[in-house]
């Protein structure tokens, strides 16, 4: 479990590779001999790799999203966590476990995900009681709930069904938009908007105590993080380009550091360099 | 001796009375003088008018009531008092007898001439420090244990005295050295005006007898140590410390401060002609508490007291808000739940810098679309390093980012009072390459060298010391069964012998003892935590009612209370009824415990620091409540630690607190004699002023004026009211028949 957990350091960031410990430490043994053990080693790693994605959840250390149930069919933007998991690796210290991990709203083991992601093609699966209950006390206790529309369309079955969901999870808490000066906009990139497969509506939220619980975005975020199994883009994002797509990544890592790291960019000693950079 | 005296007097007289009268007579003579006759020649205008003025004038008479007094008078005794110095400054040895001594001496020698003076006037005996007060003859000088001088209060109280004025003369004997109102800059040429004024008003002169003259005086002193009687940790304290020098020319010595034996600075003070200079010393105290401090200056070459060459002090250091250094290594759950802990305390000031992007990440865009901030080691571990309270690494490996450069000076803040707690995780303890290092030397753990990290669930374990522990008692019951095991641990090597061990891992042992998993260590003067994991966020984010998130709070809450010593983390405390006591005085200890029970015999020592002296102990019986009062009487001066012991019990925690017992270190702040002020005493009196050995009582000056008072009076009226009438009947008679016969109506 230990290899599991840092194989993505291993291959994509440990400065000490494997090419540069050959030559010391293999030097006095035969080519084809050198040549088994270095697919031994891959084998091993993609092993390893293997193991770690089938783990019903992650390391401590990674990041692991949990996908909340829909009505109807499976998400459509699992890929879109995957390619989003990817980039934190790669341009954060966050290590991140590549599949998110379908959680039962119910079980105790949703408080095994703090971040927990609900995007689906139709209405969102209603809740038992106890769904109710659980899920309540997991955003209270400090829970993080994206919520994303596949069809960036108001009044999608998506849409109202997740806030009828809402309405009774917090009684009385209304969405609201969040504005540009929202520290999540700054928690790592820089950004000044919301961004997503579309531009049409900004960010809306819940705080509950001074804390940003649910984070609801009507613009498919997550559909303009997919990719398809060929590495090709599942959406093209609209009107913007790839411009808006790179603005939907920043905005997704952004999301994923204020679920770990809150008001951490509020703390006075960044805020000096933030405004020179602002003004830039 | 009596004698009579007569006088006239008004038995009517009062002001009102006498301006109705005037009034009256003025009228009366006017209206007179108008109604005369125009034709009237001036010699009988003359005589109606002489014959009604005396008229008004009778009428005046009798409205006033003269009357003859006659009053019997008797001489009053005349009083001369004696009145000398009972301050501690005269305990001062100057060559060879105190101050005391020699006014005993010299009142024996002149008890000849008291006794004339005596027979003469009657003497009074008086002594005075901070006030004046009559004593027999035969106890002056046998007392100096008066805390101040003061010269002011006493002449007041014999001007009170003399009221009557039967006070002919006062005798002053003292060495002057007023430590009251005239403390400063009162010579003979600029006495205050309020007190030359008190000195004129007198009606007898007073002659002053210097004490203490006769050889040079020597003497260097700490007279004042202006300082506050609290002060903030980590920041700086300045004291302002009066050094006074007598007979010693100019010179440079130094000032120090220490604290418990151990020097906290020192700084050079330059005495010059004024024997009077100030210094400023600083410090930062890095500890809560309550602390006893001395100045000291060095005792040179004959001098006369070197009890005031040092003065000590007790000082409440408090804290502000505990100042939290929090660097992470990279962003976590468990770093995010705990920043939620330091977040809701208002009384923590949090300076955290987490690893957002390691030297090998790759964000695609410019530094200047980042929210990143460089991280500023040099001038955390460096510069600022002290004004933490605390420093968490939480999973943070530090060869990255050049801090191994500092973790020598991290474990050297931590041994000198700081305090340091690592987290676990894949970047920590062993797995952070801190194994050998400087850090490792200050943890409870020894560490694995590489990594140490499981990811495998594990139940923490409350040990037999956790379950008394202020970290991980909240309070009866074992709150740990409750909670969700950890996700994972870092496991250590071995335990170090002076650590303590608060929780466990359920079954992985090292050396004989289970693996820990929550450890603590006291480092110096300093403290450390060692939390082998990173998953206490679980106890937090939890399914299921109950609890909710308070066993998490109150375990981080306790960890760095803990760690920064906050004094209500401690199971026994001591607190003493006031800071400083005066010699004799009583002092009283309370000792109140909680949450642990304190087995076998325990008592309270007082020990005289530096080098804990033992100077007296008492065996301690705790009431029911847990609570219990010693007393002692205050030692000698000095600096005190009421340390509680528990007997047979190595294991059991322990408490102290300091105290002062001040001897008179005002009275010789100032001991050098001031025959100048004495001298000007007698000068604005009509005194004379002499040394001590020079004089001779029966030559001192007296008042010479004859004091009486009215033993009996007895009052005649001058006239008697029927004659009084007629007479003023006959003047009117005759002014009539007068007049008739000059042919006037």
């Amino acid at each position: 479990m230990i290899c599991s957990g840092n194989w993505l350091s291993i291959t994509d960031k440990s400065p000490v590779n494997t090419e540069s410990l050959a030559p010391s430490a293999l030097g006095s043994i035969g080519k084809d001999t050198r040549l088994r053990l270095w697919w031994a080693c891959v084998f091993l790693l993609i092993f390893c790799a293997d193991a770690a994605g089938q783990a019903p959840f992650a390391a401590n250390q990674q990041l692991q999203v949990g996908w909340l149930p829909c009505a109807q069919a499976q998400s459509p933007r699992s890929g879109g966590v995957r390619q989003l998991a990817w980039e934190l690796v790669k341009r954060t210290s966050v290590e991140a476990q590549m599949e998110p991990v379908e959680v039962d709203p119910a079980s105790p083991d949703l408080f095994r995900t703090p971040f927990l992601i609900w995007s689906c093609a139709g209405p969102v699966a209603e809740l038992s009681e106890t769904a109710l209950s659980n899920l309540h006390r997991f955003l209270i206790l400090g829970g993080f709930l994206l919520a994303d529309d596949p069809e960036a369309s108001p009044g999608s079955d998506f849409d109202k069904s997740f806030r009828h969901i809402l309405a009774k999870l917090l009684p009385g808490q209304k969405l609201r938009r969040l504005t540009p000066d929202h520290v999540l906009f700054r928690t790592f990139f820089l950004i000044r908007q919301s961004a997503g497969r579309v531009s049409r509506s900004d960010l809306l939220g819940v705080e509950i105590a001074d804390r940003l619980a649910v984070l609801y975005s009507g613009n498919d975020l997550l559909g303009a993080l997919s990719k398809d199994h060929f590495g090709n883009w599942e959406h093209a994002c609209e009107p913007g380009g790839e411009l808006q797509r790179e603005a939907s990544f920043r905005l997704g890592i952004n999301i994923v550091f204020y679920s770990l790291c809150l008001g951490y960019k509020n703390d006075a000693v960044h805020l000096p360099f933030i405004l020179r950079r602002r003004r830039l | 001796m009596e004698a009579v005296d007569t006088g006239l007097v008004f038995e009517w007289l009062g002001p009102l009375r006498l301006l109705a009268v005037v009034g009256f007579v003025a009228l009366a003579g006017w209206l007179s003088w108008q109604g005369l006759a125009d034709g009237m020649s001036r010699g009988r205008r003359v005589v109606l008018m002489t014959l009604r003025l005396l008229s008004t004038g009778l009428v005046a008479l009798l409205i006033l009531g003269p009357a003859l007094e006659h009053r019997q008078l008797e001489s009053r005794q005349s009083r001369v008092a004696v009145v000398v110095d009972a301050s501690q400054s005269m305990q001062i040895n100057d060559d060879g007898k105190t101050r005391a001594q020699r006014v005993v001496e010299f009142l024996a020698a002149q008890s000849a001439q008291l006794q004339k003076i005596n027979s003469a006037h009657g003497l009074l005996s008086f002594q005075f420090a901070e006030q004046l007060t009559e004593v027999s003859a035969g106890e002056l000088g046998r007392s100096s244990a008066g805390k101040r001088t003061d010269l002011r209060t006493a002449i007041s109280a014999l001007a009170e005295l003399s009221g009557e004025g039967d006070l002919v003369a006062a005798f002053l004997i003292s060495d002057g050295a007023d430590t009251a109102h005239l403390s400063h800059g009162m010579t003979g040429a600029d006495l205050a005006p309020d007190f030359a004024e008190l000195l004129a008003s007198l009606s007898f002169p007073i002659s002053t007898l210097a004490v203490g003259t006769h050889a040079p005086f020597v003497d260097l002193a700490i007279a004042e140590v202006a300082s506050d009687d609290f002060a903030f940790v980590r920041n700086a304290v300045e004291l302002e410390v009066t050094v006074s020098a007598t007979g010693l020319g100019k010179l440079s010595i130094p000032v120090s401060l220490e604290q418990g034996g151990r020097s906290l600075t020192t700084t050079m003070v330059h005495l010059t002609g004024s024997g009077v200079a100030k210094a400023s010393l600083r410090f930062v105290p890095d500890e809560v508490g309550n602390f006893a401090y001395q100045v000291k200056v060095p005792i040179l070459d004959g001098e006369a007291l070197t009890d005031n060459n040092q003065h000590s002090f007790v000082t409440r250091i408090i804290r502000d808000k505990m100042r939290i250094l929090h660097v992470v290594g990279r962003p976590s759950w468990d770093q995010r739940f705990l920043r939620e802990v330091f977040e809701r305390d208002p009384n923590l000031d949090l300076v955290s810098f987490y690893i957002l992007r390691s030297t090998v990440d790759a964000p695609g865009v410019g530094e200047q679309e980042l929210s990143l901030i460089p991280f500023p080691v040099r001038q955390l571990f460096g510069s600022e390093l002290n004004t933490f309270d605390a420093v968490i690494f939480q999973n943070f490996n530090h060869a990255p980012y050049d801090v191994g450069y500092y973790l020598p000076q991290i474990a050297d803040y931590v041994r000198g009072g700081g305090a340091f707690c690592m987290i676990g995780g894949d970047l920590s303890f062993g797995a952070g390459g801190y194994g050998h290092s400087p850090i490792e030397q200050i943890l409870p753990i020894q560490l694995e060298l590489g990594s140490d990290w499981h990811k495998e669930e594990v139940r923490a374990v409350l040990t037999e010391a956790g379950i008394r522990h202020p970290i991980t008692d909240f309070g009866g019951g074992n709150p740990f069964e409750q909670l969700p095991p950890l996700d994972s641990f870092n496991l250590a090597m071995r335990v170090d012998p002076a650590a303590t061990v608060l929780l466990a891992h359920p079954f992985e042992r090292i050396g004989r003892g289970r693996a820990p998993l929550v450890a603590i260590r006291e480092v110096g003067r300093g403290r450390s935590a060692a939390v082998l994991t990173d998953g206490t966020w679980r106890w937090r984010f939890r399914a299921g009612a109950g609890e909710g998130s308070r066993p998490y709070q109150r375990f981080w809450s306790n960890m760095l209370r803990w760690l920064i010593r906050d004094p209500a983390m401690r199971s026994v405390s001591l607190r003493m009824s006031q800071a400083r006591f005066g010699p004799g005085e009583k002092v009283s200890v309370h000792l109140r415990q909680r949450g642990v029970e304190m087995s076998g015999p325990m008592r309270v020592d007082l020990l005289r620091t530096p080098g804990e002296e033992q100077v007296a102990s008492q065996s301690v019986l705790l009431a029911e409540d847990g609570t219990a009062t010693v007393e002692f009487a205050a030692p000698g001066s000095g600096a005190y630690l009421a340390k509680l012991v528990a007997d047979g019990d190595p294991g059991s925690p322990s408490a102290a607190e300091p105290f002062v017992v001040e001897g008179g270190n005002i009275e010789f702040g100032q001991p050098a004699p001031r025959p100048d002020l004495l001298a000007a005493i007698a000068e604005k009196t009509g005194g004379v002023f002499a040394s001590l050995g020079e004089a001779n009582l029966i030559d001192l000056p007296l008042d010479g004026k004859v004091r009486s008072r009215v033993v009996a009076s007895t009052t005649r009226p001058l006239l008697e009211k029927i004659w009084f009438l007629m007479l003023l009947l006959a003047l009117l008679a005759a002014e009539w028949w007068i007049r008739r016969r000059w042919g006037f109506s």
